[in-house]
């Protein structure tokens, strides 16, 4: 198979056999990483919902059940995802509403 | 009589004069380099051509569109002997109310989430290469961009990044930039130098 490309101050040049190299067990690398990648993206997504809600565990608020189960939900989020197809429907994205279908539904 | 300055009303700004000379004793961006690519290719290396001692700081705008979906775009920073590989470089890098930090990798992140790979998505980026030629102080990469990933969902970042403190013998004499997955599939860039 031929090597890749690069592209050296604005020329194509291909790799050298070591670059390839190097270049292949990069790709290896990612491939093998696809779970744990698509989990922190999901933890990431799920940190900053919970990071909007965390004032109302200040003591002068009054968290209500609902919230309450909201937020637990969201910490559970990752339960039983060991897959990278189940980890991206979960953060699957309805680019007409904004948001995520999947994920637990924010009290009013 | 030569000609040495420009008296008020002695010249005609409707016109249009094509500038030949250089400016010196003013500071100001020097655009020195740009590309632009719709091949696919691995990576794009920059050399000590564009980046040297001519400049101590420069700022870079660029544009990368990955052939692969939900990958990362990754700049590694170069010495004259090539990539400055190891754990070398150090981020911390803001988006939202969201933040990472790393005082160790081999490449600094220009994006946060994943980039997409459908026409429009991609990172588009710029970042300041600081204190290039400098071997008592580490360069610093500053950078911000907009990113879109699978599905078109923006996102906004902002990265302070470079090499770590034990690399400040460095001078820097390029950058590579690649996908942490896969090709670019397109991509522009301009250099412009920073007149001190």
């Amino acid at each position: 198979m031929a090597n890749y490309n690069k592209m050296v101050d604005g020329k194509i040049i291909p790799l050298t056999d070591a670059e390839q190299t190097a270049r292949e067990a990069k790709e290896k690398a990612w491939a093998d990483g696809a779970l744990d990648r698509e989990l922190s993206s999901l933890r990431k997504m799920r940190n900053n919902m919970l990071a909007e809600t965390d004032y109302m565990g200040l003591t002068d608020v009054t968290m209500t059940d609902a919230w309450k189960t909201y937020r637990q939900e969201l910490r559970d989020i990752t339960k039983g995802l060991d897959s990278v197809e189940k980890v991206q429907e979960k953060m699957k994205f309805d680019t007409e509403t904004k948001t995520r279908v999947n994920f637990p539904t924010k009290p009013s | 009589m030569a000609l040495t300055k420009v008296q008020a009303g002695g010249i005609n700004l409707a016109d249009t004069f094509a500038f030949t000379g250089t400016v010196s004793g003013a500071g100001g961006l020097v655009k020195i380099y740009t590309q632009s690519g719709t091949s696919a290719v691995s990576s794009i290396d920059i050399t000590d051509t564009y980046i040297n001692s001519t400049y101590d700081t420069y700022y870079i705008v660029g544009n990368c569109l990955p052939s692969s979906d939900g990958v990362g775009l990754e700049l590694k920073l170069k010495d004259s002997a090539g990539i400055i590989s190891g754990n070398t470089h150090s981020l911390d890098m803001q988006m939202g109310s969201l933040g990472e930090l790393s005082d160790g990798q081999d490449h600094c992140r220009l994006n946060y989430s994943t980039i997409g790979n459908s026409q429009g998505e991609g990172t588009q980026f710029s970042f300041y290469l600081q204190h290039v030629n400098s071997t008592t102080i580490p360069c610093a990469v500053i950078a911000f961009g907009k990113t879109a990933h699978t599905g078109a969902q923006p996102e906004g970042f902002y990265v302070v990044s470079g090499l770590t403190v034990d690399q400040r013998d460095k001078a820097v004499k390029g950058f590579n930039l690649a996908m942490s997955s896969g090709n670019i599939a397109s991509n522009n860039l301009t250099i412009y130098g920073i007149v001190k």
